[in-house]
């Protein structure tokens, strides 16, 4: 009997389209998942591989979207009406409804966990019934940029501050089990500004929280991404971010298929 | 008899608290045989360690905030200023703390940190105790990180809000106290609170993680809704505030010890 894998997609902003670049190279090795979690960016990653979508139709996929430019300014009026965030997520939900081809749990090609959080109560929620659409859009609600999305009468948000790698709940589900985490870089000897403190602090925070989730939860193979001259935003070099991890990628496929072994 | 370990968590002004459960325990003549601070607990774990009674520490809280309140506005004006709140942080801890290295305290100390560069948890434990206080305490926005070396380090609340498991192998019984207060009872889902109610959920989920590998014997969680994290001028209130909570926690000790 082969062993059942499980991955785990974390989401840090652009950073996680890294993500595809290792899902491109299982492909080269004919390695499928039989669970795969995710949160943030992670989720959407994890709904279109078991949606039955190509690390290449993912390409596509970023292609189509017309991103702003990184250097864009915000417009501030805009930002002083928000209420609740700068965009709203219902046009992300429409498009990831369009493009995807499978959009119920139950129809996926193996089963999947999208990990997001209550707002209200700060805890985790998993989703893995339903349709995907909603599940995806909560999971990518990262409060202040987007609103959070309203599920049953709940407010939820991005579950990367409550389970950065998820890897936690699908240790069960498999044999192997194996995790991307997808990390901002930050440089050498830097000197910190207010920014750099904030969004460090953040960083720390879900660092340690990985690590934490390691103590009590084995995983077979932990795979740190650090994506070098890349911020969070950054989502309009989407072909560099995967292009520089692509060798990195490989090497990991391998790792995975001497695990399955 | 059973060593106890102490976990001070940081949450600034509310860090006041800790001060009660001090003073409860040498009231029960009680003394931690080993403490582990993050943040204003690390403030309170370095004074106490070095041999400063919960009464000083008090009357430090006094001296420094007892101000009318005309001179308040302008404090807070000089504090929101991140250099000079540190300097003048800097300048009121040289000056309390009753011994200056780790080495020389009466009950070993941890403190911890949060490494800038590596975004790792680091705890200082030997050496000089005011650049690891001035990194532990150093709140993102507030104040400036502190520079070691060739390192920066920042508050100890972004990796270990309650440093308990740091401890956990070196003592019998182990009290935690949390004043990170991290879930506020009524956070609205706005963008002003979106900030907030990411970190709180991380908290949160970071000390359930680190509970399951690292069981405490005693967890205080007193709470002050409306107690802001800068507000240090309430420090009568959370000190009055936080002796409501000390029979509870008296009983507990006895029953454990």
């Amino acid at each position: 009997m082969s062993k059942k894998l499980g991955i785990a997609f974390g989401g840090s902003g652009a950073q996680g389209i890294a993500s595809i670049a290792y899902i491109k190279a299982l492909e080269a090795l004919e390695i499928k998942p039989d669970i795969v979690s995710g949160t943030g960016v992670g989720a959407v990653v994890a709904a279109m591989y078991a949606a039955g979508m190509s690390s290449q139709d993912m390409i596509d996929f970023l292609q189509e979207i017309n991103f702003p430019g990184s250097k864009r300014p915000i417009n501030v009026n805009k930002i002083k009406d928000a209420k609740y965030g700068i965009l709203d997520g219902l046009g992300l939900e429409e498009y990831y409804q369009m493009v995807v081809p499978v959009k119920v749990f139950d129809r996926l090609y193996f089963p999947i966990k999208i990990v997001a959080a209550n707002w209200a109560t700060g805890q985790q929620v998993v989703f893995d019934s339903g349709d995907v659409g909603p599940a995806v859009r909560s999971a990518v609600s990262i409060p202040g940029v987007f609103m959070p999305n309203e599920v049953d009468g709940e407010m939820i948000m991005d579950g990367s501050c409550v389970n950065p790698v998820p890897f936690d709940i699908i240790r069960d589900d498999c044999d192997v089990l194996v995790a991307i985490d997808p990390q901002v870089n930050e440089e050498e000897g830097f000197a910190p500004n207010v920014y750099s403190v904030i969004s460090g602090a953040f960083n720390a925070a879900k660092k340690a929280l990985a690590v934490e989730k390691q103590k009590s939860c084995k995983v077979d193979h932990f795979e740190s991404v650090v994506v070098e001259e890349t911020t969070a935003y950054d989502f309009a070099f989407y072909y560099e971010i995967i292009e520089s991890t692509e060798e990195k990628a490989g090497l990991f496929a391998l790792k995975v298929q001497d695990l399955l072994k | 008899m059973k060593t106890i370990g102490l976990a001070l968590g940081g949450g600034g002004a509310r860090g006041v608290a800790h001060i009660a459960y001090l003073k409860a325990m040498e009231d029960m003549g009680l003394k931690p045989n080993i403490i582990a601070g993050t943040s204003s607990g690390a403030i309170a774990g370095a004074l106490y360690a070095g041999g400063v009674s919960p009464g000083d520490m008090y009357k430090m809280l006094e001296s420094l905030f007892s101000i009318k309140k005309r001179s308040k506005v302008s404090l807070i004006k000089a504090l929101r200023r991140d250099n000079v709140a540190a300097s003048l942080a800097k300048q009121f801890l040289s000056r309390s703390l009753p011994k200056k290295t780790f080495e020389e305290l009466d009950i070993p100390l941890k403190i911890v940190t949060t490494n800038l560069n590596t975004l790792e948890e680091k705890v200082f434990a030997s050496g000089e105790i005011l650049p690891a206080l001035m990194g532990s305490i150093a709140f993102p926005s507030v104040f400036v990180p502190q520079q070691v070396g060739d390192a920066y380090y920042m508050d100890g609340g972004a990796t270990n809000i309650v440093p308990f498991d740091i401890i956990r192998k070196e003592c019998d019984v182990l009290i935690a106290i949390d004043v990170s207060q991290v879930r506020p009872n009524t956070l609205k889902p706005n963008i002003k609170n979106a900030l907030h109610a990411t970190w709180a959920a991380t908290q949160e989920a970071l000390i359930s993680a680190k509970l399951e590998k690292a069981p405490v014997e005693i967890f205080e969680r007193p709470t002050f809704e409306d107690v802001s994290t800068m507000e240090f001028f309430k420090y009568k209130d959370i000190y009055k505030r936080s002796k409501t909570h000390i029979p509870g926690f008296v009983e507990q000790l006895k029953k454990v010890l």
